[in-house]
């Protein structure tokens, strides 16, 4: 009996993108320097999480037209964004044909109580997280991915190092812990209990944890997977530098060669300027998109 | 699980993908397996894998890193390699929608992403001729379809459709499926065992004291290349390193620093210094003034594996 949109083949592409990157496009001709760069994937998008900051607003899902332009374009697997709780652009995206839906904290949330129902779709989603609790909170509503959030668009990597770190913090705690520790652990958690105990038992997260949120240099990226990513996200950080097609290609060595000091001083020479930045410490607090969704 | 009487090295190409999945398969089975994301990495290998993950990367990361020709060697050589999804589409002589080279090795043509988008992934059950047990659970992501088979290349597994998705060529294998995330291992002990008769080129002598797991992380003179990540690998880099100290012999750390340097090649001799006192195998004064070799390990130290 053939089987679609089984929970295996939606966390088994996360597994298949993993070592890799996955870069923002806003048009067809970004998403080709992607793929020729060798991005595992790309998210298609109207404007890049340093311009929705700039520009304020409301920030939507994208155009189809432009979101099937970029699928067209291109052969690798193309991601989407849709609002916190939107799960009718949600479904937009999936009658598009987008192989992953990111529910974003980059866009404007639409609901603030319910994330989408992940689990009643047929395409896979990821989402961000800020610590064990989000993230088991989000794979329990069907995400078949999880990412960091990071502070998107603003090149300062500091917050998605404390997330990756407080993830895997948490993940070491859990799996040091008696089973009778784990009731009382899942409701400080806020997490379903049943995952917490997975957690306990595989040492890991249930599904593929990216990076996502401020990596701007190949040594962001290499740092972020030192700190156990299993893969990047950039979004501004490749099409807001000086020289995106060499930004691009030497993230993606980076991202392979994490381990390998020399190869990522090799990779880092003469890429000309990263994207400017702007040092999360210095944005109130009411700025940070990290913040939405619970 | 079926005890492998001779546990091989298995290469897995770690440039992108699901090459752990790949790792945990082998180790399950009792082989030592390795990423391997430089070519010299593949000299002492008994097979390799090309794993599933992005093509277009593989590919991408295969050329820059000079991997082409090494790998086409290592599947001149006789030695088994396995491509799985996008490891398939890299050892095809004829891809369609792939806009670099790949390997290009075996005897078939394939499409990439020829049953649609992500909607369409889906799981099935196969037959794979030379699998016995059953039915083969098959799950197929984004996954490529092998359009034409050309002898000496045969297909060994077919959907209900007629369409192939697995092939074989010698000792080289391809799979538009990932057996590596379904926990069945019938086509990994396939893919060394009874299928494919491994040929293996006559191995330069090994190092003295060197042990066989620790082979890719050495250089033709015997020195450590890297700091393997697995705490097996750790423990048995340091017990080689160990016997270079001489007995009742006393070192200043500059001196253990510049004997490390000898045997290693990835400039940490701080490493190796501490983790060789850490276990045990080096003693020193209280203020780290001299040196001198110990009887051995301490107890095991909790380590991750990474």
């Amino acid at each position: 009996m053939t089987q679609t949109g089984t929970w295996a083949v939606k966390v088994g592409l996360a597994q298949m993108l993993k070592g890799g990157v996955i870069m923002d496009v806003v048009t067809p001709e970004q998403a080709k320097i992607a793929e020729e760069a060798g991005a595992c994937a790309v998210m298609a998008l109207e404007r890049v999480p340093a311009d929705i900051r700039r520009d304020g607003g409301v920030a939507r899902a994208s155009d189809p037209e432009m979101i099937t332009g970029i699928i067209e374009a291109v052969t690798i697997p193309v991601m989407a964004k849709a609002r916190i709780g939107h799960f009718v652009e949600a479904e937009i995206l999936q009658a598009l044909g987008v192989d992953y839906v990111d529910e974003s904290e980059v866009l404007t949330p639409a609901d603030e109580t319910h994330h989408i129902d992940k689990n009643a779709y047929k395409v896979p989603f990821v989402c961000g997280c800020r610590n064990l609790g989000e993230a088991l909170r989000r794979i329990g509503e069907g995400a078949a991915m999880i990412r960091t959030k990071g502070e998107a668009g603003t090149g300062d990597i500091v917050e998605a190092v404390r997330h990756m770190r407080t993830v895997q913090d948490e993940i070491r705690r859990i799996s040091n812990m008696q089973d009778d520790e784990l009731y009382t652990t899942a409701k400080e958690l806020g997490a379903p209990l049943e995952l917490v105990k997975q957690v306990k038992r595989e040492g890991r997260l249930p599904v593929v944890n990216f990076a996502a949120g401020g990596v701007a240099t190949p040594a962001d990226a290499a740092l972020m997977m030192r700190l156990g990513a299993d893969g990047v996200f950039v979004g501004s950080g490749i099409f807001k530098s000086e020289n995106p097609a060499l930004f691009a290609k030497a993230i993606v060595e980076a991202t392979t060669h994490y381990q390998d000091p020399e190869v990522l001083a090799r990779v880092s020479r003469g890429l000309g300027g990263a994207m400017r930045g702007i040092s999360v410490s210095s944005l109130p607090e009411k700025e940070l998109l990290a913040t939405r969704g619970w | 699980m079926t005890a492998v009487s001779s546990p091989r090295s298995v290469g897995v190409l770690a440039l992108q993908g699901d090459f752990r999945e790949h790792r945990e398969m082998l180790d399950q089975l009792g082989h030592y397996s390795y990423e391997i994301r430089k070519p010299e990495q593949l000299r002492d290998l008994d097979a390799l894998i090309i794993p599933g993950g992005e093509s277009t990367t593989i590919a991408r990361l295969i050329l820059s890193n000079g991997f082409q020709d090494p790998i086409r060697d290592f599947c001149a050589s006789g030695r088994p390699v396995w491509g799985t999804c996008a490891g398939a589409i890299l050892l095809a002589k004829v891809v369609d929608r792939l806009d670099r080279p790949g390997i290009e090795v075996m005897d078939i043509s394939i499409a990439r992403n020829a049953f649609g988008r992500q909607v369409d992934s889906f799981e099935e059950n196969l037959d794979i001729k030379g699998i016995e047990g059953g039915p083969f659970h098959a799950v197929f992501i984004r996954a490529p379809i092998i359009t034409e088979v050309r002898p000496p290349a045969g297909a060994i597994a077919r959907l209900a459709d007629g369409s192939v998705v697995a092939a074989r060529q010698g000792n080289l294998l391809a799979t538009s499926f990932h057996p590596e995330i379904t926990g069945d291992s019938r086509l990994h002990s396939y893919f060394l065992g009874t299928g494919i008769s491994i040929q293996r080129e006559p191995r330069a002598p090994l190092p003295a004291g060197a042990p066989p797991e620790l082979l890719p992380f050495l250089d033709a003179s015997g020195r450590l290349t890297a700091w393997p990540t697995r705490d097996k690998l750790q423990r048995a880099a340091i017990s080689y390193l160990a016997p270079r100290f001489d007995s009742g012999q006393r070192y200043s750390e500059r001196e253990v620093n510049t004997l490390l340097d000898r045997h290693h090649t990835f400039n940490d001799s701080a490493l190796l210094r501490r983790v060789l006192f850490d276990w045990g195998y080096l003693d020193r004064e209280r203020d780290g003034s001299r040196y001198w070799r110990a009887d051995g390990p301490a107890p095991a130290r909790e380590t991750a594996d990474a």
